[in-house]
């Protein structure tokens, strides 16, 4: 199983470059918003699990992945996993960002990142992800167009939905709900991917 | 002892299906899987290494169920499948990388061994290889762990005749210790003829007949005459019958009963596996 992570980062790296452009230039643009550390966050994690999706699906892999030894739940489990890590490297970016930003330009006010904003973004990432891998894994036959574009939608609602959540209040709460939810997900995904055919 | 083992296999895709199939293939042998195309066979092959999940019905591989037991059957098995799935961008090399550390039992000197054998240079990316040199890349790969059973879908498809031939060598070659066990589908049946032991003949997703290559040979014969033979009992006889201008060509799956029928008023002769396939897939009369 790790092996299928492994293997993720191997093929990422080959998209790199472009990945870094997302994250030097997002936070460039979102500096200055009071929540401008969830654009900065969340929009990492979504480029590398759409990537990684995306990749997975350009070459048919699902056909290789399943002639391994190896049990359909933990190609599953591998996912989330991968999904997980890109959600701890969102909040790295963020944090990085922030003390970069008030390192090099002082007279700019910029508020974040505290604990209970950390703990925020995270607890997003996770619900964005678990919102993501099952509609992923039950709508891939239809192809990337249909995914990215449900993605997007789904990026853009869990954007405005956290815009009107106050910051600090049951930060804990969310993280707890967020993981149960990670959790429901990858079951689903385990039950929807055990029955395809590829 | 049946190292594959199929028990009334079921799988529908819309108007397509395969319907009961059961068979079984022989440890130390050389089965072929022959077909037209849409019989079924790619997915009865995948069924076995559970990429397609079937409606109904056993499969047990090494005597161990599918799929409950597929990490330690898949350890064992080398499968080369009927396209390249792997990530186009990456080389040879990595994709090495990203697939070794699955099998327990990898030998890379093998697999430097085969990179050599087939030219391969371990630095050339995936997308640059010629349908050649992909499908020499997947065999290397299924060839380098150390497998009981190797299982090819359409392995000889979009070869050239050179390499054609040495892949059949490098297939019987492997068969000598006779521990080890290869079913390969396809419907080139020049292949077959070549080195399999045992056909299983899948058309319109049911089994035709499982058995020894010799006895298939013996059973059917390819019957020539006149057209005046041909009433509507002894139209019966036949599998398939091709009219041609100077009379008929039929194929009867049952030797002795032809020979008592025609014996004496037309030519009979040993089919051909494609002359076999051919005539059941058409069945019926139709014009030459």
């Amino acid at each position: 199983m790790l092996n299928l992570i492994i293997k993720d980062l191997l093929v990422m790296r080959k998209s790199l470059l472009f990945l870094l452009m997302y994250i030097i230039i997002l936070p460039l643009s979102f500096i200055h918003l009071s929540g401008g550390f969830l654009p900065v966050g969340l929009f990492p994690v979504a480029v590398m699990l759409m990537n990684s999706t995306s990749n997975d699906l350009k070459n048919k892999n699902h056909v290789l992945l399943s002639s391994l030894p190896i049990r359909r739940k933990h190609i599953v489990a591998a996912k989330y996993l991968g999904a997980l890590f890109y959600s701890l490297v969102g909040v790295v970016i963020a944090f990085v960002t922030s003390m970069v930003t008030r390192l090099a330009m002082p007279q700019t006010e910029v508020a974040w990142m505290s604990v209970g904003q950390a703990v925020m973004l995270l607890s997003l990432a996770l619900i964005f992800s678990s919102l993501y891998l099952p509609i992923f894994y039950w709508l891939s036959d239809q192809g990337m167009q249909t995914v990215n574009i449900v993605m997007t939608i789904i990026l853009f609602i869990t954007l405005s939905i956290s815009f009107q959540i106050p910051v600090y209040t049951g930060s804990v709460l969310l993280l707890l709900a967020a993981i149960l939810l990670f959790l429901l997900s990858y079951f689903t995904a385990v039950r929807i991917f055990s029955r395809k055919d590829f | 002892m049946n190292v594959i083992e199929i028990r009334n296999l079921h799988k529908q895709y819309g108007s397509f299906s395969l319907q009961d199939v059961s068979f079984g293939v022989k440890q130390g042998f050389i089965t072929g899987l022959i077909g037209p195309n849409g019989s079924g066979k790619s997915t009865l092959i995948k069924m076995i290494m559970n990429i397609v999940v079937p409606d109904s019905g056993e499969i047990a591989v090494f005597g161990q169920k599918m799929p409950d037991c597929e990490k330690e059957i898949k350890q064992r098995i080398a499968f080369v499948p009927d396209e390249s799935y792997y990530y186009e961008d990456l080389t040879i090399a990595e994709m090495k990388r990203i697939i070794a550390p699955f099998y327990k039992r990898w030998s890379e000197d093998v697999f430097q061994g085969y990179l050599e054998q087939f030219e391969l240079p371990a630095n050339k990316k995936i997308k640059d290889l010629s349908k050649g040199m992909k499908m020499k890349f997947s065999l290397a790969l299924a060839l380098s762990h150390e497998t009981d059973l190797l299982i090819m879908d359409e392995p000889t498809a979009g070869l050239d005749p050179v390499f054609r031939r040495e892949l059949l060598d490098i297939l019987a070659g492997l068969i000598l210790d006779e521990q080890k066990s290869i079913l390969f589908s396809t419907h080139i049946t020049t292949d077959l003829d070549r080195i399999a032991d045992y056909i299983t003949f899948l058309n319109r997703g049911q089994i035709v007949f499982s058995e020894a290559k010799d006895n298939v040979l013996e059973r059917y014969v390819l019957v020539k005459g006149n057209k005046e033979l041909l009433d509507r009992d002894t139209s019966q006889l036949f599998v398939g019958i091709r009219e041609t201008g100077v009379g008929f060509e039929g194929l009867a799956a049952n030797r002795s009963e032809a020979a008592s029928q025609f014996g004496a008023h037309a030519v009979l002769e040993t089919p051909s596996l494609e002359d076999i396939m051919f005539f059941t897939v058409k069945g019926g009369g139709i014009r030459a």
